[in-house]
């Protein structure tokens, strides 16, 4: 099924500029794996950093760089290549893995490898290692038919759905699928019923929940 | 043997040395490839606010990796310009990061493939890149401004809007606009 809630067009800009911290780009990155539509934007938008790059005027280099970089491609050892992470640690077939790259290299395996920790009734989370503190990246497994506790976001906040879907209001999100929501939007997502929803949430911010059993699990679960 | 282009000024030269480069590991085309993107890729890495020895040094290793993955340039749907622009980006990110820039990988088997006329109907990428340059140039002031803040200062969204005195709900929509009119002007329909 073709997404239908993508990644705003600002933020993807931003990812081809290379602006985005850790955690906001996983969210991008593993969106792109699943949405062709992104990935096309993201070819254009890395057309404009090559066009500036293209229009810098030029700075010397040291003497010797040009001798240094060719004495190196002497020795261009094949280790030196990004070796694919594919099928290790994960007992799942190749073509059925539920988390797309980037995600599995960082969490080191599939949806079956995830240490999930319950956090409250129907909600399991696991966070995830990010290389900066201004985002934070987790993972979520939520029933079917529980809802994350009503809440707002003092920053940015995308939750992409990796299996199964939530509904939120009107709007229906599945696999691929992005809810992004800024400080002025307050919402309560529910997992659909039967097998519910996994997903990866990444905040910017602290959530704030407007009533007192999110706020007790804010301060428990640490959300 | 075919000459090799005495510079990469245009993205024809430039796509010709990447395949001499690729399927020959020609090093004459190495280093005409060099002479024009290594100092532009240490004035990015400068203007991005790097000290100059590791400018020259991230430069350096940009195009030892432009070496080494030669061969991967081709499916990388993307003028040599812009495919030099991503490594470079990339390499300045893991410099000043433990875990490195999370990237999609196109041989992952849990990649949805591209449908099938898009890859048809795609519109060349040298064509596309021209048609980029020519759309940047319709952007007005205040657009053209958010988008170099975004590619050249390192700025997130709420560091311009510090940056300018505006909100952030404006810088939002001035790189949205941007973008739109980018996409438009080289007639994608995208979503």
């Amino acid at each position: 099924m073709t997404v239908q809630h993508h990644i705003p067009d600002e933020t993807l800009l931003s990812y081809a500029a290379g602006d985005l911290d850790d955690a906001t780009s996983l969210v991008v990155a593993v969106h792109l794996a699943l949405c062709p539509a992104c990935r096309e934007a993201i070819d254009v938008a890395s057309d404009i950093g090559g066009m500036m790059l293209e229009d810098l005027a030029p700075v010397a280099m040291s003497g010797d760089a040009l001798a240094h970089v060719l004495a190196r491609t002497e020795t261009a050892a094949a280790g030196e290549r990004p070796v694919p992470m594919t099928t290790s640690q994960s007992s799942s077939p190749a073509a059925s893995f539920v988390f797309p790259e980037p995600l599995r290299s960082r969490i080191g395996g599939d949806l079956d490898n995830v240490k999930w920790r319950r956090i409250g009734p129907g909600v399991q989370q696991f966070v995830l290692p990010c290389a900066d503190g201004a985002s934070q990246a987790r993972l979520l497994k939520i029933a079917g038919g529980q809802g994350v506790p009503e809440h707002g976001h003092t920053g940015e906040e995308f939750t992409l759905v990796l299996a199964g879907g939530f509904s939120d209001g009107s709007l229906a999100f599945a696999r691929g699928d992005v809810e992004w929501a800024d400080p002025d939007v307050v919402h309560r997502p529910v997992a659909d019923d039967g097998d519910g929803c996994v997903c990866l949430a990444v905040t910017s911010g602290p959530l704030q929940f407007f009533d007192i059993i999110g706020k007790i699990a804010q301060r428990v679960i640490g959300i | 043997m075919t000459d090799i282009p005495k510079t990469a000024e245009t993205a024809e030269d430039a796509t010709v040395l990447m395949s001499r480069i690729a399927g020959h590991q020609d090093r004459q085309a190495f280093e005409v490839l060099f002479a024009h993107f290594a100092p532009r890729v240490k004035a990015y890495m400068l203007k991005l606010g790097t000290a100059d020895a590791l400018a020259d040094e991230l430069a350096q290793e940009t195009l030892l990796m432009v070496w080494r993955k030669a061969e991967q340039f081709d499916r990388a749907k993307a003028s040599p310009s812009t495919w030099i622009f991503t490594i470079a980006r990339n390499l300045r990110i893991d410099a000043f990061r433990k875990i490195s820039r999370p990237e999609l990988d196109p041989n992952d088997p849990a990649l949805v493939p591209d449908p099938e006329e898009a890859q048809d109907d795609r519109m060349n990428r040298l064509q596309r890149a021209r048609a980029v340059r020519e759309a940047m140039k319709t952007l007005n002031d205040e657009q053209a401004e958010a988008v170099r803040l975004s590619f050249f200062e390192d700025l997130s969204h709420s560091a311009i809007a510090e940056r300018l005195d505006l909100p952030l709900g404006t810088v939002k929509s001035r790189l949205r606009l941007a973008f739109a009119r980018i996409r438009d002007a080289i007639g994608e329909d995208l979503k």
